[in-house]
């Protein structure tokens, strides 16, 4: 589903991300965790077609993010840290604009916005203007928008930081579901329990490079993986 | 997918008028006709200073009507351009959802469309300000207006601000990368700021001056319009009435609107995608003395002051025009005693049984102080904590 292959970003002389390769299967929920500025959101963004990149290859359902980054797009979404969403707009306005965006027909439309509204505890504020929202609100909202297309591959970005611990339930859910559909998400986080309970997969990223990735068991063995990133990261400083 | 994104920007476009920002919600039927209706008083209130200068070109009517439509032309493409300079500064280059747009599958030509249509719609009203009450005065002062002169002056609008977004897209690209090379950019603003209104200040003055010397020299001023603002040249005449000089001007703006277009849909991705170079400032430890709760108030409340540019203008103002009028003051004491002298002339040596010098050293007293009260920097600041007053608390 997603293939990153030995991708490179520089910032001047400064690699944010140096020689990164992943896999990425359908049904697969795959964690990419580090600390700040290790790189995530750089690499979750180049994945989206958000930057150019200098080095390697990034290809989403067989299609290249650089040589057809509309193919891409059509079955990806992404979810910022902190979503930028219009102020201006009713959150259903915004849900429409987005559906209107990918070509989601009239019925699916409402059926997927009914079923994620009712589930994450949206629907009675739909109509009032986005600027109204709360936080954890504005973060429900952008998860429904990037659900009303199904996509295949679901890029998230921190997707747990302001919600509530149901929403965020129901989210982990909605994530299994989707991979058990067939689909598969990439997504960063700090919350190590989450992603030690929810991954099928994980790699942990220091300072633009990757530093161990496979599946959890083979990642932490028979460690916390809270243990096992420590571990790392005080390896790396000792280095 | 075009039609969403026209919509979109129609509605950010509207948002000020059918949103209350400040309470979150959006505003009632009665609400939005209210703001509808005062937006239009406004823009026809500014729109109605432009007659003035209208009136003062309508010397030119009738025979030279293509130069009195190419002068009106000429302001309109001006206004078009600076008006909307930094709204395509703010909307191509600087744009907060550009991440959201490009993450979904939409062309970038046809994501830049979208956002020229909603800079076209700004050149628009900042276009039709001067034309239209230039074509007020010359549709109602028995001229001899034809049908095709008007047809062709309401279309003109349309087209010059066309060339108006064109142009304003290649200024604010020029904003975009002064604004990238310069490290202060809050200085920047300031002195950017001041500048325009210093030059706006110098052209306010003397605009009776300059509209003189346009017209004691009009035979010049002719030939310099047909020979260095040719499609404007050609504006005038269509306005006049000649069909063939407004395809030609017609299609100068398409043309150049569209290589603008071609070229700004090849590198948009790249402009959308720039991240800005942050200079990396190393800490180094060094000792600090403890301030007094009111000092360190002071400082952060200095800090929030200097570093905003739009708070230092819009609120101190009166103390910038203190500092003006006092360098003026010394520069041209000479004119000022000369004014002074002659008003005591005038109103034979008292002001209303009062001793004119008397009086007159109260009223500069008075403006010295409405300059100095033309500050308010502690009200807004309170509003500008905003979110983080609970820290002060």
């Amino acid at each position: 589903m997603l293939r990153i292959d030995h991708f490179t970003k520089k910032y001047g002389e400064k690699a944010a991300v140096d020689d990164l390769s992943l896999h990425i299967q359908p049904g697969e929920i795959y964690g990419f965790i580090g600390h700040n500025g290790a790189g995530k959101t750089t690499t979750l963004k180049a994945v989206a077609g958000l930057m150019n990149f200098d080095e390697g290859e990034i290809f989403i359902g067989g299609h290249s993010v650089t040589g057809e980054p509309i193919e891409c797009k059509k079955i990806t979404a992404y979810i910022p840290d902190n979503p930028d969403l219009y102020e201006f707009m009713t959150g259903i306005q915004y849900l429409n604009f987005i559906a209107d965006i990918f070509g989601v027909g009239a019925d699916d439309r409402a059926e997927r916005i009914r079923e994620y509204s009712q589930l994450f505890d949206l629907e009675r504020n739909l109509a009032m203007p986005i600027t109204s929202y709360s936080h954890g609100m504005k973060q429900k909202l952008a998860v429904i928008s990037a659900l009303i297309h199904a996509p295949k591959l679901i890029l998230m970005d921190e997707p747990f930081v302001g919600l509530d611990p149901v929403a965020s339930h129901d989210l982990k859910q909605i994530m299994r579901k989707i991979c058990d559909d067939g689909g598969a998400i990439f997504f960063s986080t700090h919350v190590l329990e989450v992603a030690e309970k929810l991954c099928d997969k994980v790699a942990i990223i220091k300072n633009g490079r990757l530093i161990k990735s496979g599946t959890m068991d083979e990642v932490k063995g028979d460690e916390s993986l809270e243990d096992v990133f420590l571990e790392l990261a005080e390896e790396g400083n000792n280095a | 997918m075009l039609k969403a994104l026209l919509k979109k920007e129609f509605m950010a476009l509207t948002a000020g008028i059918t949103n209350d920002r400040r309470k979150g919600v959006r505003r009632s039927k009665g609400g939005i006709i209210g703001m509808s209706i005062l937006f239009v008083v406004c823009y026809i209130s500014i729109g109605t200073a432009f007659l003035g200068f209208s009136t003062a070109f309508s010397v030119l009517l009738p025979d030279r009507l293509w130069l009195y439509m190419a002068m009106s032309g000429l302001s309109s493409l001006v206004i078009s351009v600076i008006g909307s300079v930094f709204m395509t500064y703010s909307m191509l280059y600087k744009a907060k959802d550009n991440d959201l747009l490009l993450a979904l599958p939409i062309p970038p030509g046809k994501l830049l469309l979208s956002k020229m249509a909603s800079i076209y719609i700004m050149a628009w009203l900042f276009a039709a300000l001067p034309i239209i009450p230039a074509l007020i005065i010359y549709w109602t002062g028995g001229y001899g207006a034809t049908a095709a002169s008007g047809i062709f002056s309401i279309l003109s609008i349309f087209f010059i601000a066309l060339l108006g977004t064109a142009l304003s897209c290649i200024l604010g690209w020029l904003v975009a990368l002064v604004v990238g090379l310069f490290p202060k950019k809050n200085a920047l603003t300031v002195i950017a700021t001041l500048l325009f209104l210093g030059v706006y200040y110098v052209f306010y003055f003397r605009v009776n001056a300059i509209l003189r010397t346009i017209l004691a020299n009009i035979d010049t001023v002719e030939g310099k319009i047909s020979g260095y603002v040719y499609p404007i040249y050609k504006m005038g005449k269509g306005c006049a009435g000649d069909a063939g000089s407004f395809l030609i001007f017609a299609a100068i703006c398409v043309v150049f609107f569209a290589i603008v277009y071609y070229v700004l849909s090849r590198t948009f991705f790249k402009i959308a995608t720039r991240t800005e170079k942050t200079k990396t400032v190393e800490y180094k430890e060094k000792k600090t003395n403890q301030q007094s709760i009111p000092n360190a108030l002071f400082r952060k409340e200095m800090k929030h002051y200097l570093g905003s540019p739009a708070y230092l203008l819009n609120c101190s103002m009166g103390t910038i025009f203190v500092v003006v009028a006092a360098v003026a003051l010394l520069i041209k004491a000479a004119d000022v005693r000369e004014i002074l002298e002659m008003f005591e002339y005038q109103l034979g040596g008292d002001l209303a049984g009062l001793p004119f010098k008397g009086l007159l050293m109260l009223v500069l007293a008075a403006v010295l102080c409405f300059l100095a009260s033309s500050n308010d920097i502690t009200a807004p600041s309170i509003a500008l904590d905003a979110k983080t007053l609970w820290l002060s608390k």
